[in-house]
């Protein structure tokens, strides 16, 4: 019994020490591959797996950069999101923040639809219409403006730009269609 | 320790570069009324004002304006620019606390051709009050037709005598009254300099038949508001 498990165990090692025949191209395949060049050597070295070691010191640099960007990106958020809001500089005592209710008024009796377009509504000709005071041609609204020197126009029936008869022109008359303009002052003075 | 402090300092940077790029993108509400080519153009602008710390929402209103008016795509871009350009001056006339308020004003006085150093000047009269509206009623006055040096003149001795803001309101309206009347630009500002400086009864202004305030009334104080047509 034993000496027929030895037999066995030997035939067994014989087969698996004869050399293994590989189909014919074979080996030229393999050669071929290994000598094949790299994608790119860039590529390669982003797409490595690697593995990152950072002391703690390194660790508190890394979130201190992070926290910076991610407050960079708030600050850039909000300043699109308040475009109108005059900022008071830190030192400035005088110079406070004013927001004043301004009613703009036209008498157009034969107009359908008036609206006031300006820097204060991001020039939306539909953003901020008019109302009519009981048919009697009068249109009016009141808007909150920031401080500044602001610059506006009438939309009469939704295709007539018309300044306001009664509010200075503003020097800057850069699309050849002239806007009036009103200033609102920072102080309470 | 080298290494790793290396590796930490070039992810703040890629972080910083993508907050950059952020801050740079490009504003939705140009995207929506320009064409793609004069919003690239016109963020470019903005992006030259971010370099140099100055406010970004006049330049974008004024696109936003161009945008309204339908003007050709290449006018827009200039006057996005030129007042670009404005602004700089007046920011460097004006100081670098100067309110986005004040700069617009600037802008707006130097594109009447006031002179930069005039806002240097109304800046140190006015010490640390707001110069938005004496800036303001220096443009108003240009564009009815005040002579630039007679603006000039009476704003710097209004400014000089510490005119408040109500008190420039007040002399821009009865300059705009009386030019309306009649009267010469330049005159209508000289005699009203000068009532508002002397503290008396506003004068008599030739080629005006009365002095009577027409219409309106009181306004809030530093305002110079859209009468009644």
């Amino acid at each position: 019994m034993k000496q027929s498990d030895e037999e066995l165990l030997e035939s067994v090692a014989k087969s698996l020490r004869a050399p293994v025949r590989a189909s014919d191209g074979f080996e030229a395949r393999v050669m071929a591959a290994v000598r094949t060049p790299e994608r790119s050597s860039v590529l390669a070295w982003v797409v490595r797996p690697r593995v990152l070691r950072l002391s703690p010191l390194a660790g508190l640099a890394a979130a201190a950069g992070i926290a910076l960007a991610v407050l960079s990106l708030d600050r850039a958020g909000l300043q699109r999101e308040q475009p109108q809001v005059a900022v008071a500089p830190p030192t400035a005592a005088a110079s406070v923040d004013t927001v004043q209710l301004v009613q703009f008024m036209l008498v157009a009796p034969n107009a359908q639809t008036v609206s006031v377009v300006g820097d204060f509504n991001d020039w939306d000709p539909v953003a901020t219409p008019l109302r009519e005071a009981a048919g009697a041609g009068v249109w009016t609204i009141t808007v909150p403006l920031a401080a500044g020197r602001h610059q506006y126009v009438f939309m009469v029936n939704g295709n007539r730009w018309t300044p306001d008869p009664a509010a200075p022109l503003a020097v800057e008359d850069s699309f050849g269609m002239p806007n009036s303009v009103i200033t609102v002052g920072e102080s309470a003075s | 320790m080298i290494r790793a402090i290396a590796r930490s300092l070039a992810l703040c940077a890629i972080l910083l570069a993508c907050a950059a790029l952020a801050a740079g993108a490009q504003d939705a509400r140009l995207s929506a009324r320009l064409d793609a080519r004069t919003v690239t153009a016109v963020t470019r602008v903005l992006d030259s004002a971010r370099t140099r710390s100055l406010p970004t929402e006049p330049l974008v209103q004024k696109a936003l304006q161009g945008a309204a008016k339908r003007a050709p795509a290449d006018r827009v871009v200039a006057a996005v620019r030129e007042l670009l350009s404005e602004l700089t001056v007046a920011r460097s006339a004006l100081g670098a606390r100067s309110t986005e308020a004040e700069l617009v004003a600037g802008a707006g006085a130097l594109h009447g051709g006031v002179p930069a150093a005039t806002l240097t000047r109304v800046r140190g009269l006015r010490g640390r009050d707001p110069v938005t509206v004496a800036l303001g009623t220096l443009a108003d006055l240009v564009a009815r037709g005040v002579p630039v040096d007679g603006a000039v003149s009476a704003i710097v001795t209004l400014a000089s005598r510490g005119a408040s803001d109500a008190d420039l309101v007040t002399f821009s309206n009865q300059v705009g009254r009386d030019i309306a009347a009649g009267a010469p630009p330049a005159v209508a500002a000289r005699v009203r300099a000068a009532g508002a400086n002397s503290g008396a009864r506003p004068a008599t202004v030739p080629g005006r038949p009365d002095n009577a305030p027409r219409g309106g009334g009181r306004r809030p104080a530093g305002q110079v508001p859209p009468g009644r047509p």
